[in-house]
């Protein structure tokens, strides 16, 4: 955790889930507890929830606004940058500098996405992602003009394995028609037509590919649309089959919008810890080495009629979530995996798929079939390099 | 009908539920339910209309069905093997609603324990039971379930509640 999680860029929050001056959510960078805050000029800030004094957290809460941060040990304040405020009975000056909380040396945003970093000698954020930059632009603008706000729930879950199978199953379509054979079980019995990734006409045009710092694409478009404008035929309250969805959503672009609420086709994965995909930001949180917290926060649509974020609620809830038809058999093999690499005679395991026909782009990216590893051995080169970096 | 006969007969209801779902008995679960319902759990406790609100699960009678086709279909990994639950129910609160037709709501606390693969786990939590005369007897037309640490990180939560 630290070899990776202080060495680079992590992410912490989105825009919207601190859109007022005080706001702020609770969070973690690696085995770090941190609080993600909004000054009251606007600027976001990331430090450590410890109190600078006896070491006791100061904010227990996940969310919320303040003007700062009182420890309710000894009384001892600190503004929303951590910045100490006050201590009680002082009894000699002290170096108040010297005892603010702890904070992120870096805080840098890139469209919404806020990161920060223990490291101060990371290269610029946007530098850092250049090579999604287009992916995660595409992710923002997948409903036009309309802006993406976080839901006020998540749906969290906790499995019993290490936090890189998160990671690497956000661009693994390989396993898709496998592990979420039920789901498409439900789909055809439904729908009466056979929903399938691998397989039709259109397989050969997805894609995934593999950047450098350990980014990763999985591109479904020509696979995936009508595949998932299958799953919104049965989300709860779909309007009725037939229905001019202009007219039912009560707004010209409304059936445009409602098809929008399956999202991009694409899952973008941002190492280590962020992965986008569906209409959701998900976050992974390492425990330990094997205990994973996952906290997935569908995205709503701002200036569009609640009928229309009514639908991505439910549609999200579809997947995900402890009691969803997706999330739950993932989480079920990551839990088997984590049984099975408890083998201490079987070293190894493949991730070879695709080696042979993968290309290699001027740029150094990686690009193969929808099916093939590329992702995930880009993800563990960069994780070879940070664990063997110097200290 | 007197109010102690009305308690019985939902605290009946109530138990049939219990052990129709204990049994795995899908079919006649959903039997208890009008065709009209609605079956959820709020991730925010406190939710009490998840209309516009992130839930857990928020199933109609189709979505109903679809999760009964999931755990029948012998692919839906979590339930493989299936999880053994027994769940008790108590402080069981009747009242009639306003609107004259003979609908109840029901309140009432839950403690539902599940066993699979050498793990028991013990979820709590409190039932929102909304009754409909319908066909002669009580239907379900909608059942809230307030899980304590719905809004936390959960294993997966894939059977029945």
């Amino acid at each position: 955790m630290e070899r990776i999680f202080m060495r680079t860029w992590v992410y912490v929050g989105h825009d919207s889930e601190i859109a007022q001056p005080g706001d702020y959510k609770t969070t973690s960078i690696g085995a770090e507890p941190v609080i993600l805050t909004r000054g009251k000029d606007g600027t976001p800030s990331v430090v450590i929830n410890r109190c600078s004094h006896r070491g006791a957290a100061v904010c227990l809460l996940p969310k919320g606004n303040s003007t700062g941060f009182r420890c309710q040990f000894h009384g001892w304040t600190f503004g929303l940058d951590g910045e100490l405020a006050a201590i009680p009975y002082a009894e000699e000056a002290v170096d108040k500098a010297a005892l603010s909380l702890t904070a992120a040396p870096r805080v840098e945003s890139y469209r919404g996405f806020i990161f920060a970093s223990f490291n101060p000698e990371v290269p610029a954020l946007t530098d850092h992602l250049r090579e999604v930059l287009p992916y995660i632009d595409r992710f923002v603008e997948h409903a036009g003009e309309h802006a993406l706000r976080v839901a006020p729930d998540a749906n969290e879950v906790v499995f019993e394995a290490n936090w890189k199978m998160q990671l690497e199953n956000n661009v693994d379509g390989y396993h898709l028609s496998f592990t979420h054979q039920s789901l498409f079980g439900v789909l055809q019995k439904r729908t009466g037509k056979q929903p399938r990734y691998l397989g039709g006409s259109a397989e050969g045009e997805a894609k995934v590919e593999a950047f450098s710092n350990g980014h990763a694409v999985m591109d479904l478009r020509s696979v995936a649309t009508d595949v998932l404008r299958e799953r919104l035929d049965i989300v709860p309250g779909a309007p009725p089959a037939g229905a001019d969805l202009d007219e039912y959503f009560g707004i010209e672009g409304g059936e445009d919008l409602y098809l929008k609420s399956t999202g991009p086709p694409m899952n973008v994965s941002i190492f280590p810890n962020l992965n986008l995909g569906s209409i959701n930001i998900c976050e992974i949180h390492p425990l330990s080495v094997n205990r994973t917290r996952v906290v997935l926060r569908p995205l709503l649509l701002d200036g569009v009629p609640d009928d229309i974020n009514r639908i991505r609620l439910r549609y999200h809830e579809i997947g995900s979530g402890p009691a969803g038809f997706v999330q739950p058999d993932d989480v079920e093999m990551f839990d088997r995996v984590g049984v099975g690499l408890a083998s201490e005679e079987v070293e190894w395991i493949q991730m070879t798929r695709g080696l042979e026909r993968e290309t290699i782009a001027e740029d150094g990216h990686r690009v193969s079939h929808i099916s093939d590893e590329t992702p995930q051995r880009g993800q563990y080169r960069r994780w070879r390099e940070l664990m063997g970096a110097e200290a | 009908m007197s109010s102690a006969a009305l308690v019985a007969e939902v605290h009946e209801l109530l138990s049939r539920e219990v052990h129709l779902l204990d049994d795995r008995d899908y079919e006649g679960w959903l039997e208890l339910f009008a065709e009209d319902c609605l079956y959820w759990m709020p991730v925010d406790p406190l939710s009490e209309d998840g209309t516009l609100r992130l839930n857990v699960f928020y199933d109609d009678k189709a979505k109903m069905r679809d999760r009964i086709a999931r755990l029948d279909s012998g692919n839906a990994y979590t339930e493989e093997p299936i999880s053994l639950t027994a769940r008790t129910f108590a402080a069981v609160q009747v009242e009639e609603t306003d609107a004259g037709d003979g609908s109840l709501t029901a309140r009432s606390n839950f403690q539902l324990v599940a066993y699979r693969s050498g793990e028991q786990r013990v979820l709590g939590g409190r039932y929102l039971h909304r009754l409909v005369r319908a066909d002669g007897g009580l239907r379900i037309s909608e059942k809230r379930v307030t899980l304590l640490g719905s809004d936390a990180p959960q294993r997966p939560m894939t059977f029945l509640f």
